[in-house]
């Protein structure tokens, strides 16, 4: 069951910025033809363009923790003994998920507040809390991976890899 | 305070923690223990330092360099290159200078410059035996030095808050631009001289070379779609880079066929997460740079640095300094906005004129961004090099001291930079 | 740095205001706020303290809006044109060929208008104080442009707000919204032909330097709004708020008489550097007026009919 749910996740996570990031630079894309050939455009390109990378910023970083992918300073854990190393992996951990809920809490808490407003955006006039969603969203997810990763941790069966965005491919 | 914010970042950073937890968290920590200031500041900071068009060339020169790995254009034009200048001694390091000043120049950013030159000549370099510390370090370098050479956001943003013209100071920066240009690239001779296995091809054979051509022709397409395409007027630096994405596509997918739809959608899920890796560092480091900013940190750090002499050589030396360390946190836009005007009436006092010191600013922020401990470069290469950040920062070393002493001749030698403008513009 | 708590219960207690905005220190509106700070300092002993952050230090105009909301910043100036988002109906201050002339701009926008603009705004977390500005926009392109039909075809940059870019289509030229900072490279390698801005902008950002001709048309207004955060506001003693509110009135005059004063001097730079500078006759401007009036009727709904009649009304009031 949780094994299944784990699986949807990651589709769910890895479909959002797949789409995102091609569905971005096509419309950019057609833009420029629209604009340089047919003297026209797509005036709310530009800031499509932000609102998604900013998504798959924070649905990516969630991918990036189940990865461990995240960019970190990794000197010390190269000196350190194999134990005292995982050591300090585990209290690094949780100072990650201290973080993570902080982002899932404080983001929510933001989104509600420009829900309440009813701001638009300025070019296609959405809700700007579609947008700020994805922070908490984000947060979330990525507090779920971390406790994941503690739980194997913890379990003894720490998974080894250590693969980043690029070797995905 | 102040201590207290660079205390915990230290460790946070030492004992491992992802880097974007570590400047984000470090102030919470501040932000909680010694401010009212309400805590969603940060989220608004994360959401707000990746909310800039000019960084979303940044996701689209990845996922094309991605393309072009995955789809056969790279290997192609690797091919050529070598066919080139594979016989010459540290031709291709040369090429990847060359490529990534460019490149910078028309991006505007740097971290994108590392990862759009570094994704295509990486592998190449390595390839070609220059070891992965000099192929790294280069690009690593080289990508930032972008700014110096126009267009410059850098010096548009230095011309509007000082009153000088954005024209001249564009101008000044090519002096700046080949000074780095020919130190690293007669570092990057005697280096492939020193080691006997870098640039061992063999002249190509007029044959082999017009093969070459003939195969990679669609792969030289993307540079010159690039270039001609912002220079000409047709689309901006960010946008080259979609259109970038859509051409490679289209080569890969309908010319070559080397990728199916399986292999897209991994190499867009790939890119999309080193996009989150480097944007994620760019949301923290903007919430960083706040509270730098709002606390006045910046601006008492520079002031009591400058206070310390009034001799022009060693103001010249003491900006040097402050911009290095600032140009660890921000970016150059942010540098010049923030300590321009302070800076600006100081270097009036001594002499020093306004082009000349825009140079040496615009130049300081460029090493900022590769001097380790801490510089968005380093930690862009690291991603896509998968090289440890520490490997990475020893690998720019004896960049990072071509630099400084190509800064302290710029910073000394005033008619570097201003030979050129003087000539175009008369003596202003 | 508030380690004190900013506005605290008593009327003892040191207050810090933090007021963002986006210009260079050498503009009329930091002038502006520096005044600001000046009178609020000297009326209460230095009791309440300003700190005036300019360049975007504390973020972009929107972001600052934005800490606003949150009281994360307590003040800050902000184009009202791109307040549309958070209250559409500022956007009548950016109608084309609204204003008649400079004192009637400043009669309405002091008038009890500003009290209907900036009232609902409260309910968003912003208390709006006064009105300063930026000033008329201009327009500026590699072609000469005296009549509408000079605009046909052209690629005009503008700010994200729809209601300029529904100017530009009405002129029959294509707007595309490009960030500020991205003007300057757009204009030089003509991914953009023109664009519009009060003068101050185009002095400052050096948009001349690539540019061959400079239209005064003063086709439009751009406002700026001296805007508090409404929970700081609210916690503030009703003699504060008092005193603040003059200080934003009357450091909004001083700050309007500086931006007219340095606009001379702009348009002699930007002559002296080559480009072309085109003054239009009377019948010139009104063919602009006709050619962008509709923006007006399309715009009606989403700034309020009643809204937009009053302003209307009160500007036939004051021509009088
Ligand atoms: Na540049
Ligand atoms: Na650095």
């Amino acid at each position: 069951m949780l094994k299944k749910l784990d699986k949807i996740m990651c589709i769910v996570e890895d479909g959002i910025i797949s789409l995102g990031i091609i569905t971005a630079a096509l419309i950019l894309f057609m833009n420029v033809i629209l604009r340089y050939f047919f003297k026209s455009g797509i005036v709310w390109a530009e800031e499509f363009t932000r609102y998604t990378i900013i998504w798959i910023t924070f649905i990516g970083g969630s991918v990036a923790v189940r990865h461990n992918a995240h960019l970190r300073v990794t000197a010390a854990l190269e000196v350190l003994s194999e134990k005292k190393g995982r050591i300090l992996n585990l209290i690094v951990q949780f100072i990650s998920i201290a973080f993570t809920t902080f982002i899932t809490i404080y983001g929510w808490k933001l989104t509600m507040q420009y829900k309440a407003t009813n701001q638009l955006t300025p070019s296609m006039e959405i809700p700007t809390y579609w947008v700020y969603i994805a922070i908490p969203l984000g947060g979330l997810l990525m507090t779920i991976r971390l406790l994941q990763v503690v739980w194997k941790e913890l379990k003894g069966n720490s998974s080894e890899e250590n693969i980043s965005g690029k070797e995905l491919a | 305070m102040v201590a207290t914010l660079f205390f915990l970042l230290a460790i946070l950073l030492a004992a491992s923690t992802p880097i974007f937890i570590a400047l984000s968290g470090s102030v919470l920590v501040v932000f909680a223990l010694f401010n009212d200031i309400p805590l969603v500041i940060i989220i608004q900071r994360m959401f707000a330092g990746l909310n800039k068009f000019a960084l979303m060339s940044i996701p689209f020169f990845v996922l094309a360099a991605n393309l072009m790995g995955e789809g056969g254009i790279s290997k192609r034009v690797i091919r050529l290159a070598n066919v080139m200048i594979g016989s010459f001694p540290g031709g291709l390091g040369m090429t990847a200078i060359l490529a990534s000043m460019f490149f910078g120049a028309i991006s505007g950013s740097a971290p994108a410059t590392v990862v759009a030159i570094g994704a295509l000549l990486y592998p190449a370099l390595k390839e070609q035996n220059y070891g992965e510390s000099y192929a790294i370090g280069v690009i690593t370098s080289a990508g930032a030095l972008g700014i110096i050479i126009p267009p410059s956001v850098t010096m548009i943003i230095y011309g509007a808050v000082t009153g000088s013209s954005v024209g001249t100071l564009f101008v000044a920066g090519f002096g700046a631009g080949l000074i780095y240009a020919v130190g690293y690239m007669v570092y990057t001779y005697f280096f492939a001289k020193k080691n006997v296995d870098i640039g061992m091809n063999k002249k190509a054979t007029m044959a082999e070379f017009i093969e070459a051509i003939k195969d990679s022709g669609w792969g030289v397409g993307v540079p010159v779609i690039i270039l001609g395409g912002i220079y000409g007027g047709i689309f901006t630096p960010t946008e080259a880079a979609a259109v970038a994405v859509a051409y490679a596509l289209f080569v890969a997918m309908v010319i070559y066929r080397e990728l199916d739809l399986k292999g897209l959608y991994n190499v867009l899920r790939s890119s999309a997460v080193t996009t989150a890796q480097v944007m994620i560092l760019l949301a923290a480091a903007s919430v960083f740079a706040w509270i730098l900013t709002a606390e006045g940190i910046t601006v008492a750090i520079a002031s009591a640095v400058l206070s310390i002499s009034s001799n022009t050589y060693v103001i010249l030396l003491l900006m040097n300094i402050v911009i290095l360390i600032a140009g660890m946190f921000l970016d150059g836009a942010s540098i010049v906005m923030i300590l321009g005007p302070l800076f600006y009436p100081i270097a009036m006092q001594a002499g020093i004129d306004p082009i000349h010191l825009g140079v040496i600013i615009t130049v300081n922020c460029a090493i900022g961004m590769f001097t380790p401990p801490f510089g968005l470069n380093l930690f862009v290469a690291s991603s896509l090099s998968e090289l440890s950040i520490t490997k990475v920062s020893k690998s720019v070393i004896p960049f990072i001291m071509i630099s400084v002493v190509a800064l302290l001749l710029i910073t000394y030698i005033p008619s570097i930079s201003l030979w050129l403008p003087r000539r175009v513009y008369g003596v202003w | 740095g508030t380690s004190e708590p900013a506005g605290g219960q008593g009327g003892q207690e040191k207050i810090v205001i933090r007021l963002g905005h986006d210009l260079l220190e050498d503009t009329h509106q930091h002038y502006g706020a520096l005044e600001f700070k000046k009178m609020v300092e000297e009326k209460t002993d230095g009791r309440i303290e300003v700190q005036v952050f300019p360049a975007g230090q504390l973020g972009t105009d929107i972001e600052i809006a934005e800490m606003m909301q949150s009281n994360a910043v307590e003040a800050g100036l902000v184009p009202t044109a791109k307040l549309s988002g958070f209250h559409a109906p500022l956007q009548l201050i950016d109608l084309p060929f609204l204003f008649p002339s400079r004192e009637i701009t400043y009669k309405l926008l002091d008038s009890e208008l500003a009290d209907d603009l900036f009232q609902p705004m409260e309910k968003i977390g912003l208390k709006g104080l006064a009105f300063w500005e930026s000033g008329f926009k201009q327009f500026t392109a590699n072609k000469e442009i005296r009549k509408p039909s000079d605009f046909e075809g052209l690629q005009i940059r503008v700010m994200e707000s729809p209601l300029l870019i529904a100017q530009y289509r009405a002129l029959g030229a294509n707007p595309i919204p490009i960030d500020f900072s991205e003007t300057y490279n757009a204009l030089q390698q003509g991914v953009a032909d023109g664009q519009e801005n009060p003068l101050v902008s185009i002095a400052a950002m050096r948009f001349y330097e690539v540019q061959s001709h400079m239209t005064l048309s003063n086709h439009g207004y751009l406002a700026y709004a001296l805007l508090f955060s409404n929970s700081f506001w609210d916690r503030l003693s009703p003699e504060d708020q008092e005193i603040l509110q003059t200080a934003a009135r009357e450091a909004g005059v001083l700050e309007r008489q500086e931006a007219i004063r340095r606009e001379e001097g702009f348009i002699e730079t930007i002559e002296s550097s080559g480009t072309t500078v085109i003054r239009l006759s009377d019948e010139e401007m009104a063919a602009f007026s006709e050619a962008m009036k509709p923006v007006h009727e399309e715009f009606a709904d989403v700034i309020g009919r009643d809204l937009l009649q009053k302003a209307y009304d009160l500007i036939e009031e004051f021509q009088k």
